[in-house]
C-alpha cells in the first residue's frame, strides 16, 4: 500500500497554512499515488492563482484530483469554470439584461425537522 | 398537492424511501440517484451544497433539489472571477413525474437562491441536451441557455441561466 510522505507537506513551504492544513486532514485517508499527486498538482493551481479559495475545499480539492486521476467522477457543478472569450461576451450581455424572473413570486416550501 | 421539505441527514441515506429512489433508466438519471445516495451528504457536511428532500402529505418521498456555488473566470487567463449560484442536482422520483412537482420544488429552490442574492446574481444550472421536458420547464421558468453545451462524464448539457432580480423594497 502506498503511503504518502506526510512529512514532506512540511516543506511546502509556498503553501498557505491553511492549504498545508487541508492537505494533512485530506491525505490521511487517500492511499492511491495518482490521486496524491494530482492532489499536489492541484494545489500548485491554487498557489499559481495566489488564492486559497474556499471553492477548493480540501474534500473539492481531492475530488477534482481523483477525476484528474481518473479514479474517480468529478462533481462537476463545483468546479470553476474559464470561459471562453466568445462566452465571456454572451455572459455580459446576459448581465446587462432585465431578470426574467422579475416580479415573478416563488412559493417556499415549508419546512420541517 | 403539498409539499414540505427538510436538509438532507446523514441517516437519511438508510431510509428505504430514498434507498428506492428512481427517477428514470437514462444515464442521467443514475447519476441523480448515484449523487443522492452517495455524494451529496459529504458536501452537505462540508458545508459547500445545499441539499433538500421533499416529501408529500403521505410522507412519500417526492424528489430532491440541491444549491451550491461556484464561479466562472471571464475570460481566461486573466479575467475576473465571477460567482454563480448553480443548482447541482434536482430530481423528481418517477411515480410523482407530471404531477408539476419539479416546478414547485424548481420555485422552491429559486426561492433559496433570492435568499442569498448577494453572494451572486446569477442562477444556473445543466440540463442534459436530450431532457426535452426539463428543458421546457427551467425555460418557461425563466431560464435561457449559455454557450455552447458541454461534456460530463461523457453526455452533453447545457448552461442555463437565469438573473436573480434585486429583491423588491
Amino acid at each position: 500500500m502506498y503511503e504518502h510522505p506526510v512529512s514532506s507537506l512540511d516543506g511546502e513551504s509556498d503553501c498557505s497554512r491553511m492549504v498545508q492544513r487541508a492537505m494533512l486532514q485530506s491525505v490521511e485517508t487517500v492511499t492511491n499515488p495518482k490521486i496524491v499527486h494530482a492532489y499536489l498538482a492541484g494545489l500548485k493551481d491554487i498557489e499559481r492563482d495566489q488564492e486559497f479559495s474556499p471553492y477548493y475545499s480540501h474534500t473539492q480539492q481531492l475530488a477534482r484530483a481523483r477525476a484528474a486521476s481518473g479514479e474517480g467522477d468529478l462533481h462537476f457543478s463545483l468546479r470553476p469554470m474559464d470561459l471562453t472569450p466568445e462566452e465571456a461576451a454572451e455572459y455580459n450581455q446576459f448581465r446587462a439584461r432585465p431578470s426574467k424572473l422579475q416580479g415573478m413570486e416563488f412559493k417556499r416550501v415549508p419546512a420541517f425537522e | 398537492m403539498g409539499l414540505k421539505k427538510r436538509v438532507l441527514r446523514r441517516d437519511d441515506l438508510a431510509d428505504p424511501r430514498v434507498e428506492r429512489f428512481y427517477c428514470g433508466a437514462l444515464k442521467r438519471d443514475d447519476e441523480l440517484v448515484d449523487y443522492l445516495r452517495r455524494k451529496a451528504i459529504e458536501e452537505v457536511e462540508d458545508g459547500k451544497t445545499l441539499v433538500w428532500l421533499y416529501f408529500d402529505d403521505d410522507d412519500q418521498f417526492v424528489g430532491y433539489s440541491s444549491l451550491s456555488d461556484t464561479r466562472w473566470r471571464t475570460p481566461p487567463p486573466k479575467g475576473d472571477f465571477v460567482p454563480l449560484q448553480i443548482i447541482p442536482y434536482l430530481a423528481v422520483a418517477t411515480e410523482h413525474q407530471g404531477n408539476r412537482y419539479s416546478r414547485a420544488i424548481l420555485g422552491d429552490t429559486i426561492a433559496e437562491a433570492l435568499e442569498r442574492r448577494l453572494t451572486s446574481e446569477t442562477l444556473g444550472l445543466f440540463v442534459h441536451v436530450e431532457n426535452a421536458a426539463a428543458i421546457h420547464v427551467y425555460s418557461t421558468t425563466g431560464f435561457e441557455p449559455f454557450g455552447e453545451p458541454i461534456v460530463f462524464s461523457g453526455e452533453p448539457y447545457q448552461r442555463m441561466l437565469v438573473r436573480l432580480p434585486e429583491p423588491a423594497n
